[in-house]
């Protein structure tokens, strides 16, 4: 690029005229805004998608899963040396057996619950940090040792009017016969998931309490852990290899619910993005009566030897600068904004208590399941946003170049 | 018509032609014009407004092409040439000087005659020292700071004429210099004009009404009815 071209660019901003001033910091504003706002809306919504996802990956479908379609009395002799042949791959972090029983629970009130008994190893926790780490126990201890101990999911818990210390009164059908039984088990300890659903309607057993105690028939899975999540298909295929069973990838068993979380973010990001229009209309306009306003000097630019793509690289360089500004300015507030969302939040809480001398719950608990806002950036993802809005004010820029060069040099100076 | 006084010529215009839409006709500026300018002259053109003198300077500035004919400057055929190569003519090869000064209003008198140096490619520092030399010899280098709004029309078109040789270009085109000035910066700009062409050795062109500029200088053409004619 020619040097003079940055001699002339400062000098040919539209702040350098009445009115234009104001024009140009609209146009640096609404880039700054549209940049701001999608990086907030994003880093929450991956925030929120991300406490859902690793739910989900830890507790639920694990990063693979092999169906063994055998029950726990079936399978239960071989599966040491099952769980240790798949352990011992290379990739593999944890192995654990589980089975999944659908009961009925009553517990304070009289009125039954469906839940969810998830059967898992006594020492389960210990083995699966990731998973403990997902696991908030709230209270009692996560101990299955005892046989017909029970974990619950706090939100259960308290619909079913029970804590720590308690028992439930669990409704099944032992061997998965016709005639429905009760047993009652002990409640050690309530958890927190993140996850609202397993909140409400899951409860952790042991093992020997699905078999022994419930007389579990239902197929026995091995809930696998990787190293590296991502990185999941060559162990899959070493899996596959080593055992004569089923196996089911996080992606392919969460196809579903994925799908519709990137979905949800791709709308979300394409409405928000939609602000940019607005914003490059802005410049377009502004630039386009710089063009105009300037008739005459491009017209001396050219007679003094500047040639049309010069004159056209000039404005380029302004939507350029507008956009780099806008966006630079937009990319730190966003990503401040962002990380001290949660203390933005807190801030208005006690303005407003301040205020109205009762304050309001901006994310309160008792409407919306978290305590905090979940953030997420995602590098690439702040990258590309800023791509797009230096793209976008380039684009208004170059449209509105495009009619420069219809009028020849002579016919605009001798027009002036 | 040329003048020929044996001196090797720096423009020659031979059978130009050009014409303008009017309605659906064509209306006739320039019929065939032949010139030829010698190396350091100083020639003016007279005639009527709308005779076409500034058609002729924008043609042989290179901002116009002639429906026909031929103009070389400086030993370079302007028909022809690629937009890269006019660009460079127009910048390196010609200084021109407008009736109205064009200068461009967001920029100080010493930028503004900075800029064609920078445009060719000159250091910032080389085109500040060349730009601060010319305003010496126009004689406004007290006012090298001052934006285009700040100057009288005088002032301004002596800004232009030292603009138009930042570049040390051999020929200078100089339209209606004095057309938008009083009588007293009118001889100033002509004393200005014609001490510059003669203390840079430049070949200089002038079309004008201004009868003490047209009779300053060595050759006087007359364009009438689009045809040049030696007075």
């Amino acid at each position: 690029m020619k040097g003079w071209l940055f001699f002339v660019v400062p000098r040919f901003l539209p702040s350098r005229r009445r009115g234009g001033s104001g024009a140009g910091m609209l146009a640096i504003g609404g880039i700054a805004i549209g940049v701001t706002t999608l990086i907030v809306v994003l880093a929450v919504m991956n925030g929120f998608q991300r406490t859902t996802i690793e739910s989900i990956l830890e507790l639920n479908s694990y990063h693979i899963r092999v169906e063994t379609e055998r029950s726990l009395q079936d399978i239960s002799a071989a599966l040491p040396e099952l769980s240790a042949t798949i352990r011992a791959l290379p990739g593999v972090a944890a192995v654990a057996p589980v089975v999944e029983l659908q009961t009925l629970a009553r517990g304070f009130w009289p009125d039954a619950e469906g839940i969810v008994l998830r059967g898992v190893p006594e020492n389960w926790l210990r083995d699966d940090t990731a998973a403990a780490e997902q696991l908030d126990i709230i209270a009692g201890v996560f101990d299955l040792e005892r046989s017909g101990s029970v974990v619950l999911g706090a939100e259960l818990a308290r619909s079913m009017g029970v804590r720590p210390g308690d028992t439930i009164a669990v409704t099944h059908l032992p061997g998965g016969g016709q005639q429905p039984r009760e047993e009652r088990l002990l409640i050690t300890g309530l958890f927190r998931s993140g996850y609202l659903d397993f909140d409400r309607s899951w409860g952790f057993i042991s093992l020997a309490t699905a078999e022994q105690v419930l007389a579990a028939q239902d197929p026995v899975v091995l809930g696998i852990k990787l190293s590296q999540q991502f990185d999941y298909l060559p162990v899959q295929r070493r899996i596959e290899a080593a055992v004569p069973y089923a196996v089911v990838s996080w992606r392919e068993y969460n196809r579903g619910i994925f799908g519709a979380l990137r979905m949800e973010k791709s709308m979300m990001t394409f409405l928000m993005g939609m602000m940019f229009l607005v914003v490059g209309g802005n410049i377009y306009q502004m630039l386009r009566r710089n063009v105009l306003e300037r008739r005459e000097e491009m017209a001396i630019l050219r007679a003094l030897g500047g040639t049309l793509r010069d004159v056209r690289t000039i404005f380029l360089l302004q939507g350029g600068l507008i956009g780099v500004v806008g966006t630079a300015l937009g990319a730190v507030i966003g990503v401040t904004l962002s990380r001290r969302v949660n203390q933005i939040f807190d801030t208005l809480e006690r303005i407003t208590a301040t205020l109205a001398g009762g304050g309001v719950r901006i994310f309160s608990p008792a409407y919306f399941y978290l305590t905090e806002v979940p953030v997420r950036i995602i590098p690439q993802e702040l990258l590309l946003i800023m791509a797009g809005a230096v793209g976008v004010a380039l684009g208004a820029a170059w449209l509105a170049t495009l009619n420069i060069g219809r009028v020849g040099v002579q016919e605009v100076l001798r027009s002036e | 018509m040329s003048n020929s006084n044996g001196d090797t010529p720096i423009i020659t215009v031979t059978g130009l032609r050009k014409s303008f839409p009017n309605g659906t006709e064509r209306l006739v500026v320039l019929d065939r014009i032949d010139l030829t300018v010698p190396t350091g002259g100083v020639v003016s053109i007279t005639g009527e407004s709308g005779s076409g003198k500034s058609t002729l300077l924008a043609l042989i500035g290179g901002l116009d092409t002639p429906d026909e004919g031929r103009i070389s400057v400086a030993g370079m055929l302007i028909q022809g040439m690629s937009e890269a190569k006019l660009n460079h003519f127009r910048s390196a090869t010609v200084g021109l000087i407008f009736q109205f000064h064009y200068l461009l209003r967001d920029f100080s008198a010493l930028e503004n005659v900075m800029l064609p140096a920078l445009m060719q490619g000159c250091t910032r520092g080389a085109a500040q020292e060349r730009g601060l030399e010319l305003l010496n010899q126009v004689g406004l280098i007290e006012r090298k700071n001052h934006l285009p709004p700040q100057l009288s029309g005088g002032e301004r078109q002596r800004i232009a004429a030292a603009r138009a040789l930042v570049n040390d270009p051999p020929v200078i085109l100089a339209d209606e210099p004095t057309g938008n000035l009083d009588e007293g910066n009118s001889r100033k700009m002509e004393e200005t004009l014609l001490r510059l062409a003669q203390e840079n050795g430049k070949t200089l062109v002038i079309a004008t009404h201004d009868p003490s500029l047209a009779a300053a200088a060595e050759f006087t053409y007359i364009l009438e009815r689009g045809c040049l004619t030696s007075r």
